[in-house]
C-alpha cells in the first residue's frame, strides 16, 4: 500500500493536515560483535532531520531500547564516532562506553525513511491522533536495499479512541501490524545473520551423533569465527579483531589437538601444523596490542616507549599482512575446509564413529582431571612455569567445555564455566603481569642500548615494573583460594554429574590412552 | 500565572512560556484554573472537567485521566471548567484547603518537568492554594500608574500566609515583568523606569504590545508556531530564558 493511497483511505473518513514531507538518513552503529544490540539497545546516528527534541539542526547520535525504541540518551553529533573516546563526556558516553569498550564501531546498515507527519483532526480542528508515514529504504554494506514502508499511529493523550479507530481502519485497510524493531527489519531484509545469533564456538550437537561430524561442524564453525574476523584484523578497525582471530586459531588447535582420534590423522596433522604456524605468527602483533594497551601512555616521559611500541606494532602488521596474502596462508584455509568435509571419511578417524557424547564426556573429564592434578602440585616453592603450564590445561578444559556445551544443560555449564574462568583470570593475571615486566626490561635495554630514550624514560619503565612486578605478587597470593574454589567437592560434583562415567579416570571408552600427556603442550598464552 | 488584576496578558503568557518549555524537551503541563477558559480555548480543547472542580480538588477524579494532549508535542493541558468559578468554595470545604493544589498535582509529580498553573485574577484561596503549590509566581504587569501597588499587595499577602503558620521556606519566587508594553508611550517609559527604580529585581525582559498577540486567538496558537520571526515571539523566548535561569 503507497504512501499516497494511505493518506486517501484516512482523508475519506477525518479531516487531516498535512505537514510537508521531510527526509532522514540515519545510520546504524554497533561493533562487529553487536555489544550495543545484546545489550538490549540499538545506536544510530542520524542528519538532523528526526532528531529527538525537533528543533536540534544538527545531526544527533541517539542511543534506543531495542525493543520499544524508546530514547535513552542523545547527543547532537555531525559525524559517526569511531571508538567511546570520540564521544562527548556524559550520559551516552556512559553507556556506550561500558559496553563497546576498546571496541571500534561500525556502520551495521544505513537507512533513508521519507516521512509525512498527518494530525487528524476533530471539528474544533484539534489533532486527536498522529499518523506517520515512513518509507524506508534500507542498505547494507553490500550495497543491496530493500524498501519498507510503515504507518504508525500515536495517540493524542485525552482522544485515545480517536487513534484506536485510524489504526482499525488501516488494518482494515490491508496494512499489518509491525511488531519488530527497524532495526530487526533492517537486518532480516538485508539478509544478515540475526545479531542476537551466538557469537561463541557452540555449535548445535547431539550426544548420539557421530564424533567425526561433531567435530567437523566445531572446526567450521571456528573457521567462520576467524575468516569473519580477518578484515578487522587486516584493516586493524580495533585489538579485538585480532584476539578474536587468535581466540579462534587457539581453540581449533586445542580441539585437534584433544579430538584428534575423531580425525583422519594425516589431514588434522597438517591443519594443527598451518595453525602453528599462524598462531606463531599474529603472536608479536597481539602482545604488542596488549602492551600497548598496558603501557602505552600519553605521559611525556613515557613517550619514546611508546614511539617504540607503535613502529614494532607497525612492522609485526607487516609481517602478519604478508603471510596473509601468501599461498601458504590460502592452502592453509583449503586444508581447513577439507577437513571439515572429511568428515564421511570416518575409517581414516580411529574413534571418528563414536557417539559424540561419548567423546565430549571423556575428553572433559581428562582436562579437567589433568588442571587438578597440576594445581594441587603447585606450593610456595613452586616456580612460575607451573603455573603458566597450569594456565595452559585450564585453556584446554575451557575450550573443550564451550566447544561441546551444547551436549550439557546450559545451567549446570554455566556454573562450571565460571569456576573456572575465576581460576584462568587469576592465572592470567599472573603470568602476564610477568610477561608485561620481563617486557619492560628488555625494551629499556633496548632503548638503552640505541640511546632512543633518555634517564626519565627509562625509569618511568622501571617504575611501572614494579607495579606489575606488585600485581604479580597478588595474583600468586590468590591462587591458592581461586584453585581450592575449582577444585572444591561442590564443583566437582557438579562436574562429575554432566559427564557419564565420572572423572576418575576410567577407560571404558578408551579415549584416555590416546594421548600421551606430553602431547598436549604448546598451546601459546 | 498570576496576576491580581485581569486582561494583563496573563493567559497569552502562559500558553506562549509553556509552548517554549514542551519545545525545549521538558514534558510541560498547563493547568486551567481560570473559569473563563481562555487557555483551553486556545488549545482547542473543550472546556469540561468530568465531576468538576469539587470532585477534583476532593481527590474524587483521577487527574491523569482528565489530562488532554495539546497539538504539541510534551504539551498537555489540564483544562478549565465552568465550575471553577466556585472553586474558593469548593477549596473551603476541604480539610487543608491551601494545600489541595498541590495535592492534586502531587501523582503527576514524574509525568512532568514542568508545570504551569494559570490562575483566574484575584487574592483568593485559590491564589493561596497556588502559592503554596508553586515554586514561582509569574506576575505579568501593565505599565498602568501605580503599578508597584499591585506587587506590594502579593507581597503583603504572602506576609500574612506567613503570620498565619505557612511555611518560609515554601515560599514560592515572585518574578514580576512588564507586559503589553508600547515603548512609544511616554507614561509607559516613565512607569517602568520608576519602578525599575524601586524594585531591580524586576525582570529584563518586556513583552511589547503587538497586534501578534491578538491574532493568536484567532490561529489559537503559541506565537512561536505562527510568527516565529516577530518580535512578540523573541520577546517570549527571551522571558523564557530568563525565567530558567532565575528558577
Amino acid at each position: 500500500m503507497s504512501i499516497k493511497s494511505v493518506i486517501a483511505a484516512i482523508h475519506l473518513r477525518w479531516d487531516v493536515a498535512s505537514e510537508a514531507p521531510s527526509a532522514v538518513h540515519r545510520t546504524y552503529l554497533d561493533t562487529a560483535d553487536w555489544r550495543i544490540h545484546r545489550r538490549g539497545l540499538t545506536l544510530d546516528m542520524d542528519d538532523g532531520a528526526s532528531s529527538p527534541v525537533g528543533a536540534a539542526k544538527e545531526g544527533a547520535l541517539t542511543l534506543r531500547h531495542r525493543e520499544s525504541e524508546a530514547v535513552v540518551a542523545w547527543v547532537p553529533a555531525d559525524g559517526p564516532p569511531t571508538f567511546a573516546s570520540d564521544l562527548p563526556v556524559g550520559d551516552l558516553w556512559g553507556q556506550v562506553a561500558t559496553v563497546i569498550e576498546d571496541r571500534r564501531l561500525l556502520p551495521q546498515v544505513e537507512v533513508d525513511t521519507h516521512l509525512q507527519r498527518i494530525a487528524v483532526l476533530n471539528s474544533d480542528d484539534k489533532t486527536t491522533a498522529r499518523v506517520l508515514l515512513e518509507r524506508h529504504t534500507l542498505t547494507d554494506s553490500r550495497e543491496r536495499s530493500r524498501v519498507l514502508r510503515t504507518a504508525t499511529v500515536t495517540g493524542v493523550r485525552g482522544y485515545e479512541r480517536s487513534a484506536q479507530r485510524i489504526a482499525d481502519a488501516l488494518s482494515a485497510a490491508g496494512l499489518e501490524q509491525q511488531t519488530e524493531s527497524l532495526l530487526n527489519v533492517a537486518l532480516s531484509l538485508a539478509g544478515r545473520p540475526s545479531p542476537g545469533a551466538k557469537s561463541g564456538p557452540a555449535v548445535d550437537l547431539e550426544r548420539s551423533m557421530p564424533a567425526a561430524r561433531a567435530v567437523a561442524s566445531i572446526l567450521g564453525r571456528l573457521r567462520y569465527h576467524m575468516i569473519s574476523t580477518q578484515e578487522g584484523v587486516r584493516e586493524q578497525l580495533d585489538t579485538e579483531f585480532l584476539h578474536d582471530y587468535r581466540v579462534a586459531i587457539r581453540r581449533a588447535r586445542s580441539i585437534l589437538r584433544q579430538a584428534h582420534g575423531a580425525l583422519p590423522p594425516n589431514a588434522s596433522g597438517a591443519l594443527a601444523a598451518g595453525l602453528g604456524w599462524l598462531g606463531s605468527l599474529t603472536g608479536p602483533a597481539r602482545d604488542l596490542d596488549v602492551h600497548l594497551g598496558v603501557l602505552g601512555s600519553t605521559r611525556e616521559d613515557l613517550a619514546p616507549l611508546n614511539q617504540y611500541l607503535i613502529d614494532r606494532r607497525e612492522k609485526a602488521q607487516r609481517d602478519l599482512i604478508d603471510a596473509m596474502d601468501s599461498e601458504r596462508y590460502r592452502s592453509l584455509l583449503h586444508t581447513w575446509r577439507a577437513l571439515e568435509k572429511a568428515e564421511t571419511d570416518q575409517s581414516a578417524a580411529p574413534l571418528g564413529d563414536r557417539p559424540a557424547g561419548q567423546l565430549a564426556d571423556a575428553l572433559i573429564a581428562r582436562a579437567y582431571r589433568r588442571v587438578v592434578r597440576r594445581g594441587r602440585a603447585i606450593d610456595v616453592s613452586t616456580p612460575a612455569e607451573a603455573l603458566h603450564d597450569l594456565r595452559k590445561r585450564a585453556k584446554e578444559l575451557r575450550y573443550l567445555i564451550e566447544c561441546f556445551q551444547s551436549l550439557y544443560p546450559e545451567d549446570e555449564i554455566t556454573s562450571v564455566i565460571r569456576e573456572l574462568k575465576a581460576l584462568q583470570d587469576n592465572l592470567g593475571e599472573f603470568q602476564d603481569c610477568q610477561v608485561q615486566a620481563d617486557a619492560l626490561r628488555s625494551m629499556a635495554a633496548d632503548l638503552f642500548e640505541s640511546r632512543a630514550a633518555p634517564a626519565t624514560t627509562l625509569m618511568a619503565m622501571g617504575r611501572l615494573a614494579d607495579d606489575l612486578g606488585e600485581r604479580e605478587r597478588r595474583a600468586r597470593d590468590e591462587f591458592d583460594s581461586r584453585f581450592e574454589r575449582f577444585s572444591s567437592s561442590a564443583n566437582r560434583k557438579r562436574l562429575a554429574a554432566l559427564v557419564s562415567g565420572g572423572l576418575d579416570g576410567t577407560d571404558s571408552h578408551g579415549y584416555e590412552t590416546q594421548e600421551p600427556e606430553s602431547a598436549a603442550d604448546g598451546i601459546q598464552a | 500565572m498570576y496576576s491580581i488584576k485581569g486582561g494583563v496578558g496573563k493567559t497569552t503568557a502562559a500558553v506562549n512560556l509553556a509552548y517554549l518549555s514542551a519545545l525545549g524537551g521538558a514534558r510541560t503541563l498547563v493547568w486551567d484554573l481560570d473559569p473563563q477558559g481562555a487557555a483551553t480555548f486556545l488549545f482547542r480543547i473543550k472546556p469540561r472537567v468530568k465531576g468538576g472542580g469539587s470532585a477534583l480538588v476532593r481527590g474524587q477524579s483521577p487527574v491523569d485521566r482528565l489530562i488532554r494532549g495539546t497539538d504539541f508535542d510534551r504539551l498537555d493541558l489540564l483544562p478549565a471548567d465552568p465550575s471553577y468559578r466556585y472553586m474558593d468554595l469548593h477549596l473551603d470545604r476541604t480539610k487543608h484547603p491551601t494545600r489541595r493544589l498541590h495535592g492534586v498535582l502531587a501523582p503527576l509529580g514524574s509525568d512532568y518537568d514542568c508545570i504551569i498553573l494559570d490562575c483566574p485574577p484575584s487574592l483568593s484561596l485559590v491564589s493561596e492554594s497556588v502559592f503554596e503549590a508553586a515554586s514561582a509566581v509569574l506576575v505579568p504587569m501593565i505599565p498602568a500608574p501605580l503599578p508597584a501597588r499591585t506587587l506590594d499587595q502579593l507581597e503583603r499577602f504572602l506576609v500574612s500566609r506567613n503570620d498565619a503558620g505557612a511555611d518560609r521556606k515554601r515560599d514560592p519566587k515572585v518574578l514580576a515583568f512588564f507586559s503589553m508594553v508600547d515603548r512609544r508611550r511616554q507614561l509607559h517609559e516613565r512607569i517602568i523606569e520608576e519602578l525599575i527604580r524601586v524594585r531591580p529585581g524586576v525582570l529584563m525582559t518586556e513583552i511589547p504590545a503587538s497586534t501578534v498577540f491578538e491574532q493568536m486567538g484567532v490561529r489559537r496558537s503559541p506565537v512561536e508556531v505562527f510568527a516565529a520571526g516577530s518580535r512578540a515571539a523573541a520577546s517570549y523566548r527571551a522571558l523564557w530564558q530568563e525565567v530558567v535561569g532565575l528558577i
